[in-house]
């Protein structure tokens, strides 16, 4: 299908081209009817602002409120169970649980305690050196796993640390929530939102790295010098507490040499998988499968038949099932709004509104994404505004010119869950943490800090945006 | 059967109010490693236990998070002095009894079946309170207090079945010398 590209600015040409141009127009094309002959539009539409109200709320588990939703997209007859299915995204849930089972064999080694203690060590056990090494590292690993487990693994090493050290946690905290973030925002693997937009559009990992990829660590960069000024006045540690640091011996956090090097190696294959895998089509989520597949043959080569099946049921007892559940939800309300319509009218309006100029469009979705994502979760905003953008993508002229608009989304969702202490879940996860560890960290604390860096993060991406993509 | 056949009485209380250092040596005296505590009136406080005073040994990150599903699995990386294990039990001795207990304790009354106990201490809870309507303690159930119990009843049973045994025998003895003297006395009489 081809059309041709509207001049900037043409904004009645542009909206006739999503109007023309998409297969499912205001009008839902579907096979079977609405309950009670109800307009699918304004049941999808309040369906999923319905979910999206509950999910505010926090008052129920979101996976339960999204697969309701779910389920009533499909019993109103919005659209069928075949429509459903065929909206749910397989590759983003093969390559979320393909990773989940490769880290959950992977952290037992004790990898992500040793290189957290190593760093430690290299900065002779400085506070403030511990804190920005530990925000590199969480980065790092935010960038080639999930936020989640990182902040899992490194936070308490890190609260170990400052107990030892005898200072205040509370940096600690905050700078690994930041890092988590600003790393996350690096890979296609990165950050949910990542993988969501990543298996939507095809942008490959290393477009991901390419372009994501050194606006995350300018940010890191900006950030080290103004987590010092916020902080290093308060971390100070007498040198008896920093040996005791020091007396820490990370090679005894190896827990299994063996395990240690079957599973890097493996994971070190999936991440050339996911490079080299694009240029033959394989999408990340069979590479991430294929590679938790095999790292579960390679770990339990020799055992008996009942210890293969016991590593088995180890591993997927730590694949986040609730979280997946979730995601698949999810996809199954915005395929209802999608074949309903009302996506094709909000891109509509989102074209109006920034006049069809793309660079206009581009910092309109980053920074509405940021906002958003800093007061919702931001996976359900993402889920939502991938079809929006993707219902813009002829009238625009393709994929490729709306690449911009694309890299800003997913640097305004990733960039803007610091925004908040609700705005990503390893927010919520450090925050847990740090409650259940006697340090609560309440909301606007966080909000004073996180908000004006978040803001600052975003305008650095905007220059960014601007700068590689339109100057 | 209830709990009141199997419970044993508590003889000495450790107050909520006092020293965790009381706690600590009298648990180490004594060799107890769960014992229940109580307020000053009397009501049942909780149960202060070694599993809780090692909990409050360890780095307070490390008690924490090995709680925590996924988070600490191990801590083998930590070399720590006796000096910084000596810093910590001073910590410790000078909090009260009543921080260091477990009130989230299943209780049960007297007349609570004792399967119910028994079933709670299969259950990990080794010391059951027993406690009464106003929560007031009245004593406790445990492996050893059962057994006891049980063996006290053995030996009751034992007992009362050795003295009917031994009654049947003298009986029978009785009754054999009774059947002799009549045979002898029938002889007698036929000559």
């Amino acid at each position: 299908m081809t059309t041709a590209t509207p001049l900037p600015g043409d904004v009645d040409a542009l909206a006739e081209g999503i109007a023309t141009v998409l297969p499912m127009g205001a009008t839902p094309v579907m096979g079977h009817s609405v309950i009670f002959g109800l307009d699918p539009l304004w049941l999808s539409a309040t369906i999923l602002i319905a979910t999206y109200a509950i999910l505010l709320s926090e008052k129920l588990n979101r996976t339960v409120v999204v697969l309701i939703g779910a389920g009533l997209v499909i019993v109103t007859g919005v659209i069928s169970q075949a429509q459903a299915i065929a909206g749910i995204d397989f590759n983003t849930i093969a390559l979320l649980t393909g990773m989940m089972i490769i880290v959950s064999i992977t952290r037992v080694s004790g990898v992500f305690e040793f290189v957290a203690i190593w760093s430690t060590k290299k900065v002779n056990a400085d506070p403030m050196g511990i804190l920005i090494v530990l925000s590199i590292v969480t980065a790092v690993f935010s960038a080639f796993l999930d936020n989640l487990t990182t902040v899992l693994l490194v936070v308490p090493v890190a609260l170990l640390i400052v107990e030892k050290l005898n200072i205040s946690p509370y940096p600690f905290l905050f700078s690994q929530i930041l890092a988590a973030n600003i790393g996350g925002t690096a890979t296609l693997i990165g950050d949910p939102p990542n993988i969501l937009i990543g298996s939507a559009t095809g942008l490959t990992f290393m477009q991901f790295m390419t372009n994501m990829g050194p606006l995350s660590v300018i940010v890191l960069i900006v950030m080290v010098p103004l987590f010092k000024l916020l902080w290093a006045k308060g971390l100070i540690a007498d040198e008896k507490h920093r040996e005791r640091v020091m007396g820490f011996r990370e090679a005894d956090s190896i827990k299994d040499v063996v395990l240690l090097k079957k599973s890097l190696t493996v994971l070190a294959l999936v991440i050339a998988g996911f490079i080299i895998g694009e240029q033959y089509h394989v999408l990340p989520g069979t590479t991430a499968m294929l590679g938790a597949a095999i790292l579960l043959l390679v770990v339990s080569w020799g055992e008996t038949e009942h210890n293969q099946a016991a590593r088995l049921h180890e591993a997927m007892q730590e694949v986040e099932w609730p979280a997946l559940f979730f995601f698949i939800g999810l996809f199954v309300i915005v395929a209802g709004v999608e074949h309903a319509g009302m996506l094709t009218i909000l891109g509509k309006a989102l074209t109006e509104f920034t006049g069809g100029d793309l660079e206009a469009t581009a910092y309109a979705t980053l920074w509405l994404s940021a906002v958003v994502s800093a007061a919702v979760d931001n996976i359900p905003f993402v889920a939502t505004m991938i079809p929006l953008v993707e219902s813009m993508e002829p009238a625009f002229g393709g994929r490729d010119i709306m690449e911009p608009v694309w890299w800003s989304l997913a640097l305004g969702a990733c960039l803007g869950g610091n925004g908040s202490l609700i705005g990503a879940a390893a927010n919520v996860m450090v925050s847990g943490l740090g409650a259940r560890a006697g340090y609560p960290i309440s909301f606007f604390t966080f909000l004073k800090i996180g908000m004006p860096l978040m803001l600052l993060s975003v305008a650095i991406a905007h220059l960014y945006v601007w700068l590689r993509y339109f100057f | 059967m209830d709990c009141r056949t199997m419970m044993a009485p508590i003889k000495t209380s450790l107050f909520a109010d006092e020293p965790a250092a009381r706690a600590i040596d009298f648990m180490v005296e004594k060799h107890m490693g769960l014992v229940p505590v109580t307020e000053r009136d009397g009501t049942f406080a909780g149960l202060i236990s070694g599993d809780s005073l090692m909990g409050f040994m360890l780095p307070k990150t490390i008690s924490i998070m090995s709680r925590v599903e996924r988070a600490m699995s191990h801590a083998s990386y930590l070399d720590e002095s006796a000096e910084e294990m000596q810093e910590r039990l001073v910590s410790v001795r000078g909090k009260t009894i009543g921080e260091l207990v477990d009130r989230q304790v299943r209780t049960v009354t007297p007349d609570t079946p004792l399967i119910d106990a028994l079933m709670l201490i299969t259950g990990k809870q080794y010391v059951v309170p027993v406690v009464d309507e106003e929560n007031k303690l009245l004593g406790a159930i445990s492996f050893f207090s059962v057994l006891y119990g049980l063996h006290e009843e053995y030996d009751r049973e034992t007992a009362q079945k050795a003295k009917q045994k031994e009654r049947a025998q003298r009986k029978l003895e009785k009754e054999a010398a009774r059947k002799k003297l009549e045979e002898e006395s029938d002889k007698e009489s036929e000559e």
